[in-house]
């Protein structure tokens, strides 16, 4: 999978989640070892986007690094706040 | 996909398990090839890190993958795959309790029935008896109440979430993707049918559980009433279902044979709890669970009283 993708799909998961769906934003931080998204959300979101006792954030990264990237390197997803 | 991972860490076990996760394989499946051992060293001086080399040897199957792992707990072949009966479809929505809501609403629905019917069979194995009865009852009680559920905006909700469920199958890069909604009372199962099913389920169902997280989430916000949404692929949940039954039967048996304490390998909430569930009623045997989520895992053990029946 390559990047435009993973965006792709990072979006559609956190998107519907939200209620302000336009300020999710997604960034790139590409580290030695690690393929970095920072996620940032709506500060009335964040409590959406990681739930109760980080079970939502939990199930977003696990569908997020189920997916087999393109390259090397691994994919991280942070939620930044 | 990759089929080689060179691991570099601090142990060699710690490099082997690095790749095994990096390819999402087990340890039967790869050749693992020992680079260059770990050396302690001394306060950090020659220390060395361990490099490994894991390939995959086959491109097994995810879902042949997770069961391969019941084959080695249950100390003999398991004959876990069997197409699926209808009456059993039924059973899925009984017994796959995630979320502690779920329970709740199953506990006040369905628990004067269930007494009932331990009474009636003390000692039963066979789990299909009790779904049939509990389907019997849910019928009957779903007529009444079923109508007055149904409104426009939990139908949008279901609507939505069988969407969602398939934008996010298909960008995770699975084609064809249909999604079988099945409506029971306040029980909404989605089926995701498709050829890939492997990816949608992920070892040991994480990313299918994962998405019912997801739906369940969605679900609450969307309803007008109170909805329980399970995602299914492949009749995993049922499949699953009757592993964790027959490991259960296994150990129980054990238990029974040796009158000594088994201690089950670790696996997520809701399995041990079907474990618990399903061994509430054998007699001679008492079940409990210990140590810490991710790896909490469940004990058989004999009963405190002696005078059990075999």
């Amino acid at each position: 999978m390559t990047d435009t993708e993973m965006r792709e799909l990072i979006r559609t998961i956190v998107e519907p989640l939200v209620s302000h769906p336009e300020d999710v934003k997604l960034d790139l931080k590409d580290t030695d070892d690690f393929h970095e998204y920072l996620l940032s959300v709506h500060p009335d979101d964040v409590g959406r986007v990681i739930g109760k006792r980080g079970r939502i954030a939990k199930a977003i990264r696990s569908i997020v690094y189920s997916i087999q990237f393109d390259g090397p390197k691994r994919v991280r997803l942070t939620i930044v706040d | 996909m990759n089929d080689k991972y060179t691991a570099q860490a601090a142990t060699t076990e710690a490099a082997i398990e690095k790749g095994l996760k990096a390819l999402g394989i087990n340890k039967e499946d790869a050749i693992i090839e020992v680079v260059q051992e770990s050396k302690k060293g001394f306060i950090g001086i020659g220390q060395k890190d361990a490099i490994v080399v894991v390939k995959k040897t086959n491109t097994k199957d995810a879902v042949e993958e997770l069961l391969s792992k019941e084959v080695m707990l249950g100390e003999e072949e398991s004959t876990t795959i069997k197409p699926s009966e209808k009456q059993e479809e039924k059973g899925i929505l009984e017994d796959e309790a995630d979320t502690e809501t779920d329970k709740e609403m199953r506990e006040t629905g369905n628990e004067t029935n269930e007494t009932v019917e331990d009474k009636k069979a003390s000692n039963v194995k066979d789990a299909s008896e009790t779904v049939e009865t509990e389907k019997a009852e849910d019928t009957n009680n779903v007529s009444q109440e079923k109508k007055e559920l149904f409104n426009e905006q939990d139908e949008a909700a279901v609507q939505k979430v069988s969407e969602y469920l398939k934008t996010v199958a298909t960008k995770m890069g699975v084609e064809d993707v249909t999604i079988n909604v099945k409506r029971d009372y306040n029980r909404v199962k989605f089926s995701i049918e498709t050829k890939d099913a492997g990816l949608i389920i992920g070892r040991h169902g994480k990313v299918l559980n994962s998405l019912q997280t997801l739906a369940q989430i969605q679900m609450h916000q969307e309803a007008d009433n109170k909805l329980y949404a399970k995602v299914d692929a492949e009749n995993y949940r049922d499949r699953r279902k009757k592993t964790v039954e027959q490991l259960a039967t296994r150990t129980a048996e054990k238990v029974q044979r040796t009158k000594r304490p088994v201690i089950l390998e670790p696996m997520p909430a809701h399995e041990r709890k079907q474990i618990h569930r399903y061994l509430n009623r054998f007699s001679g045997v008492q079940t409990h669970s210990e140590g810490k989520d991710p790896h909490r895992y469940l004990v058989v053990e004999p009963s405190k009283e002696e005078d059990f029946t075999l």
